[in-house]
């Protein structure tokens, strides 16, 4: 679900599944010409959460956090894409950086330019006041400063990260909403135990984890970044632990932020393998030399 | 690729789905390994080699461990319906052939035997199986799959436009950072070891106050100390080192040098094509 990148919860209470529902009402209309909005989601949750866990995160423990530890040189050196980044570079837009071969760019194509950064979408979810979320989306910076100025000004409780649009997500409106659209996006993937709770016989489920159980993240780890090596041939993936019960992979070669959403589909499809009945026959299609090659 | 990840996820298996201690105990009682038997074996195989094993396994309950469990019963399928072998993480046939025939008759060219209920299956080497036995083959592989092939949130991967949390968040539930993690050594990471926010500023707290010349003679020692400390970056002082430095060796470097020699082609291309040398 959409909504997944936003809310990493136990099982949806109706109370989320309302705010849920809302919130994702709320991006799509986002998708329009509108401002992007604000949007309140949760209530009672997140504050029950909220006092059961001050001792290992609390907003004075975030703001230490943001201040002095989060890295945002790695953020936006990884995230520009160009291989001899500026410390805190100013916007270059227009300029003839002479480290990035993109003067002749179309349209469309991926760029290794000063650019790709400042045109990537940040999300942020804030708290202001406890208990209350807000969602904010096309959030974009100029640069590391900017990046980090925005983050310890604002706290957020979440950042997610989106995709490199053609204009700075934070001038959307600018834009015709058809001038206005992603070009190119690491191809993510996201595993997550409470999808394993069928098999998970440690005792464990939704979003409590067991190192019995986290052996199940290993195990999907190992098979994803061999086949996306080995069968792709990508070579640039980073796997992030996700704080709690999953781990996310981000493949960025260039191939692959090029890739659009029916190819997104056809690797993500081929590494599907719905073990039901009929699949052994979806199998033996694969392996053509039947069972002498498993 | 399913062979690949047969091989990689068997092992895993073995260790962490059929045993209880450490594991989901698949294979690990008789309750369990009954209802294995009784209900996911495919049902050729459930009156002969299921009904064979759960006697065999009834009478010496805990005498095989639940990895030798699964060893016979391959072996059990392999030699009851004369399968060809099933590649084990060693690539070899893994020992699946027994020189016991565990109570059943082989299979003869051309000849059907019935003995007590078991179905004699006649094969030639290298024909294709019939269907059945293609089912039974691939069981285990199923199974396996059932057990430890990665489930992926498809709806993630599909879209540019799906935003993802960032890596370096603390995730406001645990108070954990989302640290990367490498993957040649992913057996490795354990997430409970994962810095929280509150041992994160324990751990600058140790590092400061344990640097010497907190009490200095004269300004300057203490002056220097502190340039000192600065110069180093925070995370450095923390147990985010370890992590974070895994992500410039193994991930930022490798992808800058990538970058770096794919615009020197460019600009050779470039050269070239305007003659310049």
């Amino acid at each position: 679900m959409g909504v997944s990148t936003m809310m990493e919860g136990p099982a949806p209470t109706s109370l989320e599944t309302e705010a849920a529902t809302a919130t994702e009402a709320a991006l799509d209309h986002n998708q329009s010409d509108e401002s992007p909005a604000v949007v309140a989601t949760n209530n009672n949750i997140v504050q029950h959460e909220h006092d059961s866990n001050k001792h290992v995160f609390s907003p004075e423990l975030l703001k230490m956090y943001y201040a002095r530890l989060f890295p945002y040189s790695f953020l936006h050196t990884w995230l520009s894409y160009n291989s001899n980044p500026s410390p805190g570079q100013k916007n270059v837009s227009g300029s003839t950086n002479s480290t990035n071969g993109n003067k002749n760019c179309k349209n469309g194509t991926i760029s290794t330019s000063s650019q790709t950064f400042t045109r990537r979408e940040f999300s942020f979810t804030l708290e202001p006041i406890p208990g209350e979320e807000i969602y904010i989306r096309y959030q974009s910076f100029n640069n590391e400063h900017d990046l980090k100025a925005a983050i310890v000004k604002r706290q957020p409780r979440k950042i997610d990260i989106g995709a490199v649009f053609t204009h700075p997500p934070k001038d959307k409106n600018a834009y015709p909403a058809s001038a206005f659209h992603p070009v190119q996006r690491e191809l993510v993937f996201d595993i997550d135990l409470t999808d394993y709770d069928g098999v998970r016989n440690c005792g464990c489920h939704g979003a409590k984890i067991c190192p019995i159980c986290w052996t199940f993240m290993q195990m999907a780890c190992r098979v994803m970044h061999d086949g996306l090596k080995e069968d792709f041939g990508f070579q640039h993936i980073a796997w992030f632990y996700s704080g709690r019960r999953g781990i996310h992979a981000w493949v960025c070669d260039e191939e692959a932020r090029a890739l659009t959403n029916e190819a997104r589909s056809a690797v993500a499809n081929y590494f599907e393998v719905r073990v039901m009945s009929g699949c052994v026959y979806f199998v033996l299609y694969v392996c053509s030399c039947c069972v002498y090659c498993i | 690729m399913l062979a690949r990840a047969y091989k990689v996820l068997e092992p895993y298996f073995c260790t962490y789905v059929l045993p209880s201690e450490g594991g989901h105990g698949l294979l690990a009682t008789q309750d369990s390994w009954e209802e294995l038997l009784d209900t996911k074996l495919p049902k050729a195989a459930r009156s002969t080699v299921g009904a064979n094993l759960k006697n065999k396994w009834g009478k010496d309950p805990y005498g095989t461990s639940p990895q030798e469990k699964w060893k016979q019963l391959l072996r059990h399928l392999k030699v009851k319906f004369d399968l060809p072998s099933i590649v084990d993480a060693d690539g070899g046939d893994g020992g699946l052939f027994d020189d016991d025939d565990d109570g059943y008759d082989q299979p003869t060219a051309g000849a059907a035997v019935a003995s007590n209920k078991r179905v004699k299956k006649t094969t030639h080497p290298n024909s294709n199986l019939d269907e059945e036995k293609q089912r039974i083959a691939l069981w285990p592989v199923e199974l396996v799959f059932e057990y430890t092939y990665p489930r992926l949130d498809i709806n993630v991967s599909k879209m540019q436009n799906h935003l993802l949390k960032s890596p370096f968040c603390v995730h406001p539930k645990t108070g954990r950072v989302c640290v990367p993690i490498q993957p040649e050594t992913v057996d490795e990471f354990d997430p409970f070891a994962v810095p929280t926010l509150a041992q994160l500023a324990k751990e600058l707290d140790e590092y400061h106050s344990s640097t010497p010349s907190a009490v200095s003679t004269d300004g300057m020692e203490e002056e220097e100390q502190q340039q000192e400390n600065a110069a180093i970056v925070d995370w450095k002082k923390t147990s985010l080192k370890e992590y974070f430095e895994g992500f410039e060796k193994g991930f930022l470097e490798p992808l800058q040098k990538d970058l770096r020699r794919k615009q020197r082609d460019r600009a050779e291309a470039d050269a070239a094509i305007r003659g310049d040398f």
